[in-house]
């Protein structure tokens, strides 16, 4: 019977992308608090749009990072390395949940404002006929 | 005469430094079917290093691994839990703290498709841990369930290190039967500690580990008579 190393069993695919999720999740809002203080510390308006989470690597990077580091306090890794899963699988299970919403956001982010500037297109057209 | 058992896996001329300190230099051990072989050692002689390395847990500094003809330099616990080799370390926990034993020994029977595990729980009397959180056990009932579980598995290798540690003489009884069973179903069982008596009572093969090197002593008989092994690791008393 040939095993995979990769498709982890149950219960762990959950364990890890709820872990994941939740790692994400704290980790944008961290930086959201930390942002806003150090505008209100400057006295610098913050545009909403920069709390926002997406286009940060970095958080996905922290996030896998720390879901491996739990996953070693809780003896998980050893466990799963007995079952003949290594560390690219937690790696991979942590990584798909942070990156797929990291990515969602970002297209949302820049997406709306994509269609914010196509939606401004032609009443910028309307101006200019007004105008004339 | 009967064939020797076949080794299943090898630690070939192992040498392992951390830092300035060289733990092994040339450590050679074997772990064959159906055999229990003690590695016994003073403290800081390599036992768990050695163990470490042929569990994958650990990269040597220079020497090879067979397993079944398969040679590696390198390798991963978890390439060799698939080749069916199953760890139980002395100073990290098998078992997840945020599963119940239940849970462990469901994982490990769909993982690789083994028979329920009742027989081994009843054997170990551990049925009123089945549902409770392995991080609320203490630390004879974790050693219990953490053995339940090589049981279940029912591995082609076990490397068990210090496995009677901290463990009730009437546990430790349920210990050696459970390590005979395995052998006896064709398990080679790799065991290290400094309870001699329960080592030498369960052990098949002696090696000694010592200034870096090993050296098979042959089954506990043997080991009781070498006159260095009495001298420098069981000491004078010993009769």
């Amino acid at each position: 019977m040939k095993l995979s190393g990769l498709s982890l069993v149950a219960p762990f695919p959950g364990v890890f992308i709820r872990r994941s999720v939740a790692y994400w999740a704290l980790l944008h809002g961290m930086r959201a608090l930390i942002m806003a203080f150090a505008a209100s510390l400057a006295k610098q308006p913050l545009p909403p749009t920069a709390l926002l989470p997406g286009g940060n690597p970095l958080v996905v990077a922290l996030t896998i990072g720390l879901g491996m580091l739990e996953a070693r306090r809780r003896d998980e890794d050893l466990y799963l390395a007995n079952l003949g899963y290594g560390w690219p699988a937690i790696a991979l299970y942590l990584a798909f949940p942070a990156t797929a919403l990291e990515a969602a956001f970002t297209v949302a982010r820049f997406g709306w404002g994509m269609l914010a500037a196509y939606a401004a297109l032609p009443l910028a057209g309307l101006r200019a006929v007004f105008a004339s | 005469m009967s064939a020797p058992p076949e080794a299943l896996l090898v630690a070939d001329s192992i040498g392992k430094r951390f830092g300035e300190h060289k733990v092994l230099s040339a450590a050679t051990l074997a772990a064959h079917r159906g055999v229990v072989t003690a590695l016994v050692g003073r403290n800081g002689s390599g036992k768990s290093t050695l163990l470490r390395i042929m569990s994958g847990l650990m990269a040597p500094d220079y020497g090879i691994l067979r397993v079944r003809g398969r040679v590696y330099t390198r390798t991963r616990l978890s390439r060799m839990a698939r080749e069916g080799l199953f760890l139980l370390p002395a100073d990290r926990c098998t078992l997840s703290r945020t599963l119940t034993l239940r849970q462990h020994l469901d994982t490990m029977r769909r993982r690789f498709a083994l028979p329920a595990a009742d027989e081994v729980v009843e054997e170990l009397k551990i049925a009123h841990l089945l549902d409770r959180y392995v991080g609320t056990y203490s630390g004879g009932e974790r050693r219990r369930a953490e053995l339940a579980l090589a049981l279940a598995r029912a591995p082609e290798v076990l490397l068990a290190d210090e496995p009677f540690l901290g463990i009730t003489p009437a546990d430790t009884e349920l210990f050696i039967d459970a390590f005979r069973a395995l052998a006896r179903r064709g398990t080679a069982v790799v065991l290290t500690g400094h309870e001699v008596p329960f080592i030498l009572a369960v052990a098949d093969r002696v090696t000694w580990i010592t200034a870096g090197t090993t050296r098979p002593l042959g089954d506990p008989e043997a080991a009781r008579r070498d006159f260095q092994f009495r001298r420098d690791y069981l000491g004078t008393g010993a009769a």
